[in-house]
C-alpha cells in the first residue's frame, strides 16, 4: 500500500492540502485547493478532504467550510467533520443491518447525523478550549460552519452521507453518470444546510448501496466545481469521465485545473476526491 | 410483480366471487389490491407466500383469527377499524387473503403527519379531535378482551380536515395474552421487548402513548441524549434503550437521556407548547409506565385529557397563533405568554361547565361529556355560530334536542329552544337540563 499526504504550497501562489492512497481494494485522492478569490484575500483554503484506504474499507470525503466573517473558523470546521465522520461512518457499515422499513432507516439516518453533529460540536468546542465539552449545541458552533460529504466502502456496501451542498457521483462501466442523491429542492441559491446548525429531521441525506456496485469511479465534490460550470448537473457530470481519462494525471496537475476554474469562475475553494476501484473490488 | 393478475378471480371462503381490479400497495407482510364483489369496492389483502417455517406458523395463526372463535368472527369493535370481513382462498392453496373496506382516499397515514408532509396540515383542534378517536377506538377494541398488537404510525389514518380517524392493519388483532408478539421496536412495551408475557392491551397502552406523543410533539419519547453518545444504533442498542434500560427524554427526576439543545429542539419546542396537564400524563406514561403495566394512562384518560386540551385552544389576538392556556396558572395567578410572539394571552370568553372550562373560539363545540355524560362526543349539544346578518357577532348554538334556560343577570330568565344562539355575554347562565354552565370574559 502507498500512502502520500501533503499540504504544501506546491504552487507559490495557492495552498493545496491532498491525501492519496493506493492498495488492493483501489487507488484515489483527495484535493483541497484555495480559491482565487480566498487567494487575493489572504483567507487560508476554507474546504478539507480526505482519502483513506485502512484494511478493505475506503474512507472518501470532502468538506466545504462556509468561509464568510460569521464561519471565521470554517477552515477548522471542515477538517473535524471529516476526521469525526469517518470512524463514525466505518462503525456504521461494520454493524449495520439492512433496516427493514422506511421509519427504521430514517431513524438510522437521523443516529449518524446526530453521533457526526454530537462529537463534531464536542471537537469544536475544545478547539474553543471551553470547559463545557459535550455536544450540546452553542451559538458560538457557527463560527465552525461546514458542509460535509463522505462515503465509506467496505465488503458490505458502499455508506454515503451528505449534509449541504456538493456532489457524489459514480460512473459505471458503460461511462454512464450517476448522482447517489437528488438534488436537494430546499436549498435556495448560496444557502447551504450546514453542520454548524441545530439537527433538523430531513436535513441529511443518505444511502446504502449493496454490493456488487457497477463502479469504475466514485467521486465526490464540493459545490466550488458546480458553481463555476453554472451550477448545471449535466454539465457537472461531463467531468467524470474526462477526469477518468486523466487517471495517470499528478495531482499537483489536478490542482492546477482546480485552481484554473477557480480563477475563471467565482474564486471559490475547490475540493475534489476521487476512487478508483481495482478491478475486482467493484 | 403482483402476486395477483388484474381480472383475476377468487373465491370467499363463504364462496361468493371477487374479481382483483387493482394493484394497491405492497407491505411488509403481502400486497393490498381493489377488487369488487357484486358490485361492491373492497380491500384485499394478500399474504405472501412463506418461504420459511416461521413464515408457515405465521399464517397458520392468522388462519385461526378467522376461525369461529376467532376475533374476526365478530363485527368490529368500532366502526373505526377496517375490519376483516371475510377470508378469500387461494385455489392453490399456497396462502390467502382477506377482504376489508376501503380506505376513503381523503385520510392519510400518520407517516405523513409526522414527517411534516401531510396535507392540508391539520391545526391542533383536527389533533385533538384524531387523538380522542384513537384512544376511543382502542377502548372498544380492549373492551372486547382484543388487543391490536403492533399500534404504530402505519395503521391509523386520519382526514386531516376533521380529524376524524380509520384504523387498518387490523389482522394481527388477537385475544388477550394470544402467544406470539409482534415487537415493532419503536413502540414495543419494555417488557416485551425484553421477552417478558404477551400482547395484552396493556401493551397496546405503551404503544398508544407512543404513538400520540409523536402526534403532538413529533419525536420518539425515549430517544434524548443517550442516544447521541453511542456510535451505533443498531438492535442491541435499540433493546437497551426501549427494553431494559428506558428513560423519558422529558422525564423530571431523570436527566440522563435529556433533550439536548441542538438536537431535540423541536421536540423541546412542541413540548412547551402544552399544558401542564398533558405533561404530567405523559410523564406518568413514560416514568412510571414504563415499568408498571398498571400505571399506564388508559384510554378514558387520553379522552378526558385531548376533550381539554381541544378545549383550551385559543388564537393569539396579535399574531393569530393557536395557543393552550393553562388553567393551573390562570388559578395560581401566574400569566401567560404566547408561544410565537410572546404577547400576553389575550383570553376569548370562556364557558364553565362544573369544572370544565371551554374557551369560546370559533370551532368550539359542547358535548354530553361537558354536561352530563363523561366521554360521550356523539352527542353534540352546542357549537358555535355567527349572527345570520351579521358575521362578526358570535354566540353559542343550540344543536342539541332539548331547549336551554338562559339566565341573565338581572335575573331574567329566558328560553333557548334548538336551533336557536345565546349571545356571547359576560355574567349568562345557561342551563343545559342536569348542569348549568357560565359565560364568562374575565
Amino acid at each position: 500500500m502507498n500512502v502520500s499526504d501533503t499540504e504544501t504550497p506546491s504552487n507559490p501562489e495557492y495552498s493545496q492540502q491532498s491525501h492519496s492512497q493506493q492498495s488492493t481494494i483501489g487507488n484515489g485522492f483527495s484535493l483541497s485547493v484555495q480559491g482565487a478569490r480566498h487567494l487575493h484575500d489572504g483567507i487560508p483554503c476554507q474546504d478539507h478532504s480526505l482519502y483513506t484506504i485502512d484494511g478493505d474499507t475506503l474512507f472518501i470525503g470532502v468538506a466545504d467550510g462556509h468561509g464568510d466573517a460569521k464561519h471565521a473558523r470554517s477552515h477548522i470546521g471542515s477538517r473535524l467533520a471529516l476526521e469525526i465522520a469517518q470512524p463514525i461512518l466505518r462503525e456504521a457499515l461494520d454493524t449495520l443491518t439492512i433496516p427493514q422499513t422506511k421509519r427504521e432507516w430514517l431513524s438510522f439516518q437521523n443516529n449518524i447525523e446526530r453521533r457526526i453533529r454530537w462529537e463534531w460540536n464536542c471537537a469544536c468546542k475544545r478547539e474553543l478550549e471551553l470547559s463545557d465539552t459535550d455536544g450540546t449545541w452553542i451559538p458560538e458552533l457557527i463560527q465552525f460552519g461546514t458542509t460535509l460529504l463522505a462515503c465509506c466502502q467496505s465488503s458490505k456496501g458502499l455508506l454515503c452521507f451528505q449534509i449541504g451542498d456538493g456532489d457524489i457521483a459514480w460512473m459505471s462501466k458503460d461511462n454512464q453518470v450517476h448522482f447517489i442523491f437528488p438534488e436537494s429542492e430546499d436549498v435556495i441559491g448560496t444557502v447551504t444546510h450546514s453542520l454548524c446548525q441545530p439537527f433538523e429531521e430531513g436535513v441529511c441525506q443518505s444511502c446504502l448501496l449493496s454490493p456488487p456496485i457497477d463502479c469504475t469511479m466514485l467521486l465526490l465534490s464540493t459545490d466550488g466545481i458546480r458553481d463555476c460550470l453554472q451550477g448545471e448537473r449535466d454539465r457537472f457530470a461531463t467531468i467524470l469521465p474526462w477526469l477518468s481519462k486523466r487517471k495517470e494525471d499528478s495531482i499537483a496537475t489536478v490542482a492546477q485545473w482546480l485552481y484554473q476554474i477557480s480563477t475563471h469562475g467565482n474564486g471559490d475553494d475547490m475540493s475534489l476526491a476521487i476512487h478508483y476501484p481495482s478491478d475486482n473490488h467493484q | 410483480m403482483p402476486m395477483l393478475k388484474i381480472g383475476q378471480r377468487l373465491n370467499t371462503r363463504e364462496g361468493t366471487v371477487v374479481q382483483v381490479e387493482r394493484f394497491l400497495a405492497s407491505g411488509g407482510q403481502g400486497e393490498v389490491y381493489e377488487v369488487t364483489s357484486a358490485r361492491q369496492h373492497y380491500a384485499l389483502k394478500w399474504y405472501f407466500y412463506p418461504t420459511t417455517s416461521e413464515q408457515t406458523t405465521q399464517l397458520e395463526e392468522m388462519k385461526k383469527a378467522f376461525a369461529i372463535d376467532g376475533p374476526f368472527s365478530q363485527a368490529p369493535p368500532d366502526s373505526r377499524f377496517l375490519w376483516p370481513i371475510t377470508m378469500v382462498n387461494d385455489p392453490r392453496n399456497r396462502t390467502f387473503g382477506y377482504l376489508m373496506p376501503l380506505l376513503p382516499r381523503e385520510y392519510q397515514g400518520l407517516e405523513r403527519l409526522v414527517l411534516g408532509k401531510m396535507r392540508p396540515v391539520p391545526n391542533f383542534h383536527t389533533l385533538c379531535t384524531a387523538a380522542i378517536q384513537l384512544a376511543q377506538s382502542f377502548k372498544n377494541l380492549h373492551a372486547r378482551g382484543l388487543c391490536y398488537k403492533d399500534i404504530n404510525l402505519g395503521g391509523p389514518f386520519i382526514n386531516p380536515k376533521t380529524g376524524e380517524v380509520i384504523i387498518c392493519d387490523c389482522d394481527n388483532v388477537r385475544y388477550n395474552k394470544t402467544p406470539g408478539n409482534i415487537i415493532f421496536i419503536f413502540f414495543a412495551a419494555p417488557e416485551l421487548i425484553r421477552g417478558e408475557g404477551n400482547c395484552t392491551s396493556k401493551t397496546d397502552w405503551h404503544s398508544l402513548a407512543v404513538l400520540l406523543f409523536y402526534m403532538f410533539i413529533r419525536h420518539h419519547p425515549l430517544e434524548g441524549k443517550r442516544q447521541l453518545q453511542i456510535n451505533v444504533f443498531n438492535e442491541v442498542a435499540q433493546r437497551e434503550f426501549y427494553g431494559n434500560k428506558p428513560i423519558f427524554l422529558f422525564d423530571a427526576n431523570n436527566q440522563s437521556n435529556a433533550a439536548t439543545k441542538g438536537f431535540h429542539d423541536s421536540a423541546i419546542r412542541n413540548w412547551n407548547l402544552y399544558p401542564k396537564f398533558l405533561k404530567r400524563l405523559f410523564r406518568r406514561a413514560f416514568g412510571v409506565g414504563l415499568h408498571n403495566p398498571d400505571e399506564r394512562v388508559k384510554e378514558s384518560e387520553w379522552i378526558g385529557a385531548f376533550s381539554t386540551l381541544r378545549d383550551s385552544l385559543y388564537y393569539c389576538k396579535k399574531c393569530n397563533s393557536p395557543n393552550f392556556y393553562d388553567f393551573e396558572d390562570h388559578s395560581n395567578g401566574n400569566h401567560q405568554y404566547c408561544w410565537r410572539c410572546q404577547s400576553l394571552a389575550d383570553l376569548p370568553m370562556r364557558l364553565e361547565i362544573g369544572d370544565r372550562t371551554l374557551l369560546c373560539t370559533h370551532h368550539m363545540k359542547v358535548y354530553a361529556h361537558h354536561t352530563h355524560s363523561r366521554l360521550n362526543f356523539d352527542d353534540e349539544i352546542a357549537r358555535m355560530s355567527q349572527h345570520p346578518h351579521d358575521p362578526s357577532r358570535w354566540g353559542i348554538k343550540n344543536t342539541g334536542s332539548s331547549d336551554w334556560t338562559l339566565r341573565t343577570l338581572d335575573g331574567k330568565s329566558v328560553q333557548v329552544p334548538v336551533g336557536r344562539s345565546v349571545p356571547l355575554k359576560h355574567g349568562l347562565t345557561i342551563h343545559f337540563g342536569s348542569t348549568e354552565g357560565r359565560l364568562l370574559s374575565k
